[in-house]
């Protein structure tokens, strides 16, 4: 939400603002905008505004007090960045195994201690009653579960990999989402904050391809995805909110050693050149079109899933019944951000779940039959639903050096689970298609070419230095 | 990317909020910098306000605000490489007291300065960034009566949307009383009250609201703007620390309080400029731009 707090000119100085100058927008590119607006969403931003807190912007010097954080359940990722390292997840997993972390942390080498030990019935979406003491936003203005998997399947598109929970990668892409959410759990990000993060991470690998080359194998490239997931958290939380969280805090809530964050921050601030606002944030909009959208997929999937268990109740698998929404575990209590540091008031979680006024058909993208995780292949995220996703087709974004090679997937399909075709096609989801790099119009251009500053030459005042 | 061996290190000029800044000399140009050392502390990380400071001047090329030329980031310390200035307006101002008496600036000067912060503020604006701390010892001066804007540590991007912007922002002298009143909506007119506040200081010599908490904050500017209500602003019942109990007052001629502590007589236009910035309520505060056409500036207009 722009505002435009200003523009209201008092009478009696109507007359010498001939122009009536008004505030003007920069930010979205009109070639990048999605056609449709999306006034939910900034709704929801505005009205979520409203809660205030006695922390002292200037108390820094007031040691704040961290509830103990766990981490994430099973993950271990305390590797140094770009040493091949042992396998984190335990994605040859059983998925039985999955719903038991300790088992499966300790498979993967885990020490046992750090383990939360969740019961594996199932877990309520949400905790109505649980007692917040920290985070950024007090209400967060999305839905904590989708959120994650949002996160996640952009960081899988990022880094060109392939996010499908019913897949045979389920229990890696599962945990990869728990972690994520544990970590959102922890720290409440304001979704202005996600997507910008999201929005770091893409420029991030676009600027640096050899973040991308830690390792060939699986494990090597997940781990190196949730590090620069975690860092874009970092830099957008500490670029954008006035909350903010020391390192050792993100430290706590990602089980990241301090020191791989710490080089992780320094090293993509030195990749940035420390300009994290050079483009306004111009695919704001898109993230948050893409993220309702999103939400709409999630949640006709569900209504299909409920639908399919109903009529098929008898013969469901035992895989089905570890379906992501129900085994996902909540972690850890928020962390407390450095400038509120003297909460004196405890308030209530609040999912906003009511995503129901997008009408859905309002948005074109619907239109389309075929499900989106069949007609995407590994690697190939062009064309879908006529959509340009040119960008994320990686293989040719960065195939000059050495195309990523496709990756083994040694898990035979459980062919079982797969539903069968479902009658009504669920929706398509337009992901993410920005294009940073690899627009046929902008082929390699750099980004300094849109931006405001060149407009900035035609005032007297531009600076040469 | 230079390195600190580039720079020779002089005398210290002063704290800022989280740093210490040092006079210094490039060595291969002979320029006089300021060298604004940060130190790193492997807890936190890279400060936030040094990732914002950096990331938004980097955006801000402008004559009326300070130029960032360089980063030196080392192991324990981050070195911010500025443009040298002589000194700030809250020192400049100080050096004029004689004996307990404040003495403002000469008005053409204080025109020539508040022209100077209202263009460099539009550029902020423009590119979607809020200052959020503008006071005297943020805005700096040089020899040929330059100012600059200074200290973006707690300035902030609104383009995007915004739903966790804080009301512990500004220093409360400068704070606007939508601000005090615990708003989170604010948005550039937090601004803009601070430079109606500067504009009265260079004028009188003296901080116009010299409150010493939020509540004695808020009691000073009503006391002489008067006590809003839901007819000169709606929605201030609102705000979250809005009381209904805030005594009534009623505003008070700006001329009749500024006039004794300044030498030469103010023009009925400069007042006005005043009351346009230090509207109470936010939406009726003018922009910087709009400020920029004010007739008071009518010999700069071009």
């Amino acid at each position: 939400m722009i505002q435009h707090v200003g523009t209201g000119i008092p009478p009696v100085l109507h007359e010498y603002y001939p122009h009536n100058v008004q505030a003007q927008h920069q930010y979205s590119d009109p070639a990048h905008v999605l056609p449709l607006p999306k006034p939910q969403y900034y709704n929801r931003c505005v009205n979520n505004a409203s809660y205030q807190h006695p922390g002292s912007y200037h108390s820094t010097a007031v040691p704040h007090q961290q509830p103990t954080i766990l981490p994430p359940p099973g993950m271990s990722y305390t590797g140094q960045m770009g040493l091949p390292v042992q396998l984190p997840l335990p994605r040859q997993q059983s998925p039985l195994a999955f719903s038991q972390p300790v088992a499966a942390a300790a498979a993967a080498g885990a020490p046992p201690t750090v383990l939360v030990q969740v019961p594996t019935t199932t877990m309520p979406a949400t905790f109505p009653n649980e007692k917040v003491n920290g985070g950024v936003s007090q209400v967060l203005d999305y839905n904590i579960d989708i959120m994650s998997e949002y996160v996640v399947k952009s960081a899988y598109i990022a880094f060109g990999q392939k996010f499908d929970l019913e897949g045979p990668q389920r229990a890696t892409d599962l945990l990869f989402v728990k972690s994520i959410k544990s970590v959102l759990n922890a720290t409440r990000l304001p979704s202005v904050s996600i997507f910008l993060s999201l929005d770091f991470l893409f420029k991030y690998l676009q600027k640096d391809p050899e973040a991308f080359r830690h390792g060939d194998d699986l494990d090597t490239i997940m781990q190196g995805a949730y590090q620069n997931v975690i860092l874009g958290f970092v830099l957008a939380n500490k670029f954008n909110d006035d909350k903010t969280f020391t390192n050792s805090s993100w430290s706590q809530a990602s089980s990241l050693e301090l020191s791989v964050i710490n080089q992780l921050e320094r090293h993509w601030l030195e990749v940035f050149e420390w300009d994290l606002y050079d483009d306004r944030f111009q695919y704001y909009e898109d993230f948050a079109h893409s993220f309702d959208v999103f939400v709409l997929e999630k949640q006709q999937q569900q209504q299909q899933q409920q639908k399919q268990q109903q009529s098929a109740s008898q013969s469901s698998t035992p895989m089905l019944s570890g379906a992501p929404s129900e085994n996902i575990q909540f972690c850890s209590s928020p962390i407390t951000p450095v400038f509120s540091s003297t909460f004196d008031e405890t308030f209530n979680v609040e999912c906003n779940n009511n995503y129901s006024l997008i009408n859905i058909v309002d948005y074109p993208y619907y239109n389309v039959s075929s499900p989106v995780m069949a007609t995407m292949k590994d690697n190939d995220f062009s064309n879908v639903n006529g959509f340009n996703y040119d960008f994320y087709n990686f293989s040719s974004a960065y195939a000059a050096p050495a195309p990523a090679p496709p990756l083994p997937r040694v898990i035979p399909a459980p062919m079982q689970h797969q539903h069968a075709a479902p009658a009504q096609a669920p929706v398509s989801v337009p992901t993410l298609h920005f294009n940073y790099n690899n627009n046929p119009t902008w082929n390699n251009t750099d980004l300094t070419n849109f931006h405001v500053s060149s407009m900035r030459n035609n005032t007297s005042y531009s600076a040469v230095c | 990317m230079s390195s600190s061996s580039q720079f020779k290190q002089l005398e210290k000029l002063g704290n800022g909020t989280y740093a210490t800044v040092y006079k210094g000399l490039n060595k291969t140009t002979g320029v006089y910098v300021a060298l604004k050392e940060v130190k790193l502390d492997s807890e936190e990380g890279t400060p936030s306000t040094a990732i914002r400071e950096i990331s938004l001047m980097k955006e801000l090329k402008h004559d009326n605000i300070v130029r960032l030329y360089d980063v030196i980031h080392t192991e324990n310390k981050l070195t911010l490489v500025f443009e040298y200035m002589d000194n700030d307006l809250k020192k400049y101002m100080d050096s004029r007291i004689v004996g307990n008496t404040p003495r403002g600036l000469e008005l053409h000067l204080v025109k020539y300065f508040q022209w100077q912060l209202l263009e460099g503020l539009a550029f902020c604006h423009e590119n979607k960034i809020l200052h959020r701390d503008l006071k005297p010892q943020n805005l700096l001066i040089n020899k040929k009566g330059q100012l600059k804007l200074g200290d973006f540590g707690l300035a902030r991007a609104f383009g995007i949307p915004v739903n966790t912007f804080s009301s512990e922002v500004v220093t409360l002298w400068y704070r606007a009383p939508d601000v005090l009143m615990g708003s989170r909506t604010y948005s550039t007119s937090i601004d803009i009250w601070s430079c109606g506040c500067i504009l009265a200081e260079m004028i009188t010599g003296k901080p116009l609201f010299l409150g010493s908490n939020d509540e004695e904050q808020l009691k000073l500017i009503f006391d002489t703007m008067g006590t809003p209500n839901e007819a000169t602003w709606p929605g201030v019942t609102s705000l979250p620390k809005y009381n209904a109990n805030f005594q009534q007052r009623l505003p008070k001629d700006l001329k009749m309080i500024l006039q004794p502590y300044c030498e030469s007589p103010l023009d009925d236009t400069v007042i006005d400029l005043l009351h346009g910035l230090l509207q109470l309520n936010p939406d009726m505060r003018l922009s910087a731009k709009q400020a920029l056409h004010h007739p008071w500036f009518a010999e700069y207009y071009q």
